[in-house]
């Protein structure tokens, strides 16, 4: 709860779903790039993973929630908005009903128009809702709020009302917002009467019995497109556009799923617009010989919430940290918190006579002189390309790129490397590398912000109990940081330990350790005896994987294990992702003590089918939790 | 549940010693756990007829729970089918062997022992005695909780949730109407998460087991992440699985608010004793309700799951 106010903060729950948009504007931290393409006049699809703000993001269109933003740019984006949003969520709940029954099963049918119709009654509301929302507008609202703004005295609520029952085969006692609002109450509480009929065996339905509910033919289109022209009729606004903002449509049957994509196709009716939220990962797919499918950049634009590069992911990461330190009354920065990163200082430069990280001394200077002295092989790099490490600091920042690109792979092969040697007094030892123990490198402001790859859940999970020792001691220790990350990752993979095995060619392999694998063959390239400037950090999924793999993979995907990388502008990642690349999200890096960057990509299959020995099937406490 | 039922059902905490009754009749399963003939081999001698529901499973101490059964005579029932009883076959067995062995004219005594039983089964057992039972009864639930042996602590990947019988859906609740997840925990860590991702309830209240033996209750918080699902709108509901009576109140309490506004979800892992209860309250508030199984790949346990000795038990008493 936010001290100030007795409504839910965003950063007190766990999904936007449940909050209305003026709690949903209080916190919004807008990701610039995703949000400035969802306000665009066109179709959109936004592919995101759980918890990667798609809620959020789809509802802060609402003229309510635009309303209680506050924000520099907002008259901006408003002024950008050309149409009225019109949020419909889906709901977990009728996945559930619908894994009762098998496809083949004569009631699946049944239990797919039921779904059908409930799907269409919920958008019905959200169009009511929306148009409610356009007549609160008032007056003394934001000019920039009026083009949204509907008029309606009692008379055009009446026809309004009593027009859309007509087309939406509604039974009102009276004509109004509430009386319709009651009669699809009462269509919601007919769906449920039919279902339960079936449910409890009380009375056998066949498909033809269903003809006696005509209302459960309406599809969502036919629905949509009466609103349309009922409303702008008596708005007398004939080319007034509608978005229709669809919530997660994975939740949804297959069938629904794939007419709902299918909507993304351009349409002649330039009054609607469909801006729809769906996960990475599919098995509804359109064939690639249907021409009805539509293309990305070409019917829709698509819309990726997870960020490949980090540069934008830890922006608005740290956006989303400092609202959350502001909410929990804390008015200092990050790196005061939390400390510089050994991974990426965030103070590139000297300043006021401080020394520079690659002067003598520095942080990145000691960084790489302690492996030039220990790895020949980066020894060897180094001269082969005329760096001299003692020239390093006078260059420009351009002209550093090049080293600069190498400091993490330098401190992961300093750190884990085969140079780190422990001296014994019995002799030399390769130093232990515990999977659970999260080295510092992972510390520090900018890596904790890199971590959260820019997924709102994981920054709040992460941070929350870092900011309660901040509260506490007013600075936040390093091995709290390693601690929260280490719960944080194993929360993760406890999740992830769910998802059913795919069969391998080394069998059955849950996904926790596919990733694993992954994880332990990059690892393996970069401390490998030779300097690399390019490691292996991601992969491609190939031909060589099965079906069940691929599911697999692709259910990790869904809940934010991996993150597709486009090979070019554009390009996106939905239902389909074969032959597609992918990194391992940075949250498990620490785990695999991984640098938090990509390099160049394997061959999936490369990865899993080689011969190696996986230590047990499934993971245990044990193997996630760290404990000192 | 029958109206009839609903109004005269009176919830009362067992008598602490359960061999000083008599009984008409009792369910139980014959399945890979050794505990599972424990309660029926308790009360064999005070029951009339015990009819065992029986997995298809060789694993770990079936073959001496069927030995034992096929030695008492216990009338043993295959299970097929029970979740969708799609032909009533369940319903009627249960209405036939209700009607052949109680009490025709006093106080039918039954029990139930669910330790063994799948949710599912649990939910198609009690739908089906509420369905055809009729009044005056006593119908005691009861439980065998496990002696305890540490966990493995292993992560066991999903199979499926859904309702545990389609009786148990819950409704869909009209637009945007707010959603709890009563969640029972057991050990498996990630299924609770995995719940709590899929529904994304505004609220979720974990309900807490809290056994006889520390080590249990140790477990259970290790397993557990220390109950620190890393979000806020999770509360914690503590309950002693050795007090039914209290904890079903609880529930029935905590449910009776559920309305098309305000739906309910209960996901029941854990002891089976929470499972029970929570079928109970689902199917007086049916269909409002919805009781889930969230199920685990199946696979036996590597050692033998023995009773602690002790008996959980409470009574649903009608006219």
């Amino acid at each position: 709860m936010s001290a100030s106010d007795s409504t839910p903060a965003l950063f007190d729950t766990y999904n936007a779903r449940f909050l209305d948009p003026r709690t949903i504007a209080r916190s919004f931290i807008v990701p610039h790039a995703a949000f400035t393409l969802l306000c665009k006049n066109e179709n959109s699809l936004v592919i995101g993973p759980r918890g990667s703000g798609k809620t959020t993001l789809m509802k802060m269109l609402r003229p309510s929630a635009l309303r209680a933003w506050q924000h520099e740019s907002k008259a901006e984006y408003i002024k950008s908005l050309l149409f009225h949003a019109v949020y419909v969520a889906s709901d977990s709940g009728w996945s559930s009903r619908l894994a009762l029954v098998k496809p083949d099963h004569p009631e699946y049918k049944i239990f797919e128009i039921l779904q059908d119709a409930t799907f269409v009654t919920y958008s019905m509301m959200s169009m009511l809702e929306a148009v409610s929302e356009a007549s609160s507008i008032e007056d003394e609202d934001d000019e920039a709020l009026q083009k949204f703004r509907i008029r309606l005295n009692n008379n055009k609520e009446g026809e309004l009302s009593s027009e859309l029952a007509k087309r939406w085969q509604l039974d009102l006692e009276f004509s109004s917002f509430r009386a319709m609002q009651f009669a699809l109450d009462d269509r919601i509480g007919l769906i449920d009467h039919i279902y339960f009929q079936i449910a409890s065996l009380e009375k056998r339905v066949n498909l033809a019995e269903l003809e006696k509910f005509p209302f459960l033919s309406i599809g969502l289109v036919a629905a949509i497109k009466s609103f349309v022209t009922t409303v702008n009729e008596l708005c007398e606004d004939a080319d007034r556009i509608w978005a229709f903002c669809i919530d997660e449509v994975e939740i949804l049957h297959p069938t629904l799923e794939l007419s709902l994509l299918k909507s993304l196709r351009s349409t002649k009716d330039q009054r609607i617009r469909f801006k729809i939220s769906a996960s990475p990962f599919s098995r509804t797919q359109f064939t690639q010989a249907d021409s009805t499918a539509p293309m990305g950049g070409h019917d829709f634009t698509p819309i990726t919430l997870t960020y490949a590069r980090k540069h934008e992911s830890v922006r608005f990461s740290r956006q989303m940290l400092e609202a959350l330190l502001r909410e929990a009354g804390l008015l200092t920065s990050p790196h005061r918190l939390f400390g510089s990163s050994r991974f990426e200082p965030s103070r590139p430069q000297s300043r006021g006579g401080k020394k520079g990280p690659y002067a003598k001394g520095g942080q990145r200077y000691s960084a790489l002189k302690g492996l030039e002295k220990d790895d020949p092989t980066f020894a060897d790099y180094l001269r082969r390309r005329k760096i001299d490490l003692e020239n390093v600091d006078s260059k420009t920042e351009d002209a550093r790129a090049e080293i600069r690109k190498l400091i993490q792979i330098a401190e992961i092969r300093r750190e884990f490397g085969v140079t780190n040697i422990l001296q014994t007094p019995g002799g030399s030892i390769a130093r232990y590398r515990s999977r659970k123990r999260i080295g510092d490198l992972y510390t520090g402001a900018e890596s904790l912000l890199t971590i959260c790859d820019g997924n709102p859940r994981w920054l709040i999970g992460l941070m929350r109990p870092l900011i309660d020792e901040a509260k506490r001691r007013h600075r936040v220790s390093r091995s709290a940081q390693a601690r929260s990350i280490s719960t944080a990752i194993a929360r993760f993979l406890s999740l992830l330990t769910t998802i059913p095995f795919p069969h391998t060619s080394q069998g059955e392999l849950p996904i926790t350790k596919i990733i694993d694998q992954i994880g332990e063959f990059f690892f393996a390239d970069i401390t490998n005896r030779d300097f690399k400037t390019e490691p292996f950090l991601s992969f491609v999924i190939d031909k060589h994987l099965n079906e069940r793999e691929l599911d697999a993979i692709g259910a990790a995907l869904n809940q934010g294990a991996f993150v597709f990388i486009p090979s070019q502008e554009n390009e996106h990642c939905t239902g389909d992702i074969r032959d597609k690349r992918f990194r391992v999200s940075y949250l498990l890096c620490p785990r695999y003590k991984l640098p938090l960057m990509y390099g160049q990509p394997a061959a999936l299959s490369r990865i899993l089918h080689r011969r190696t020995s996986v230590s047990s099937i499934q993971y245990t406490l044990n193997d996630l939790l760290y404990t000192e | 549940m029958r109206e009839d039922i609903k109004k005269l059902l009176m919830p009362i905490a067992a008598p602490s010693d359960l061999l000083a009754d008599e009984y008409d009749l009792g369910f139980y399963t014959i399945g890979y756990e050794r505990r599972a003939r424990f309660i029926a081999s308790s009360l064999a001698g005070r029951t009339k007829s015990l009819c065992a529901f029986e997995y298809n499973t060789n694993a770990l101490a079936f073959a001496e729970n069927r030995a034992w059964a096929v030695n008492q005579k216990v009338l043993i029932k295959p299970l097929a089918d029970y979740r969708v009883d799609r032909e009533s076959n369940f319903r009627k067995f249960v209405a036939h062997y209700i009607e052949e062995y109680s009490s025709k004219e006093a106080v039918k005594r039954l029990f139930v022992d669910v330790s063994s039983m799948d949710r599912s089964l649990i939910g198609r057992l009690l739908h089906s005695i509420f369905a055809v039972i009729k009044p005056p009864f006593n119908l005691r639930l009861c439980y065998a909780p496990a002696s305890f042996v540490e966990p493995n602590y292993n992560f066991v990947p999903a199979r499926e949730c859904a309702a545990s019988i389609p009786e148990l859906s819950g409704i869909l609740g009209i637009h945007q109407s707010s959603l709890s997840l009563l969640l029972g925990l057991g050990y498996e860590f990630g299924i609770s998460l995995g719940l709590l991702e899929q529904f994304e309830p505004d609220h979720a209240l974990v309900f807490t087991p809290t056994g006889t033996d520390d080590r249990y209750d140790d477990a259970v918080r290790k397993a557990n992440f220390d109950f620190d699902f890393g979000i806020e709108n999770v509360g914690l509901f503590p309950y002693r699985v050795n007090q039914p009576l209290t904890l079903f109140e609880s529930l029935f309490s905590i449910t009776s608010n559920v309305s098309n506004l305000h739906r309910i979800i209960v996901a029941p892992n854990g002891p089976k004793i929470f499972a029970a209860l929570a079928t109970v309250v689902g199917l007086f508030r049916a269909p409002q309700i919805a009781v889930l199984r969230a199920s685990l790949a199946a696979q036996p346990p590597p050692h033998h799951v023995e009773a602690d000795g002790s008996i959980v038990a409470m009574d649903f008493r009608c006219g």
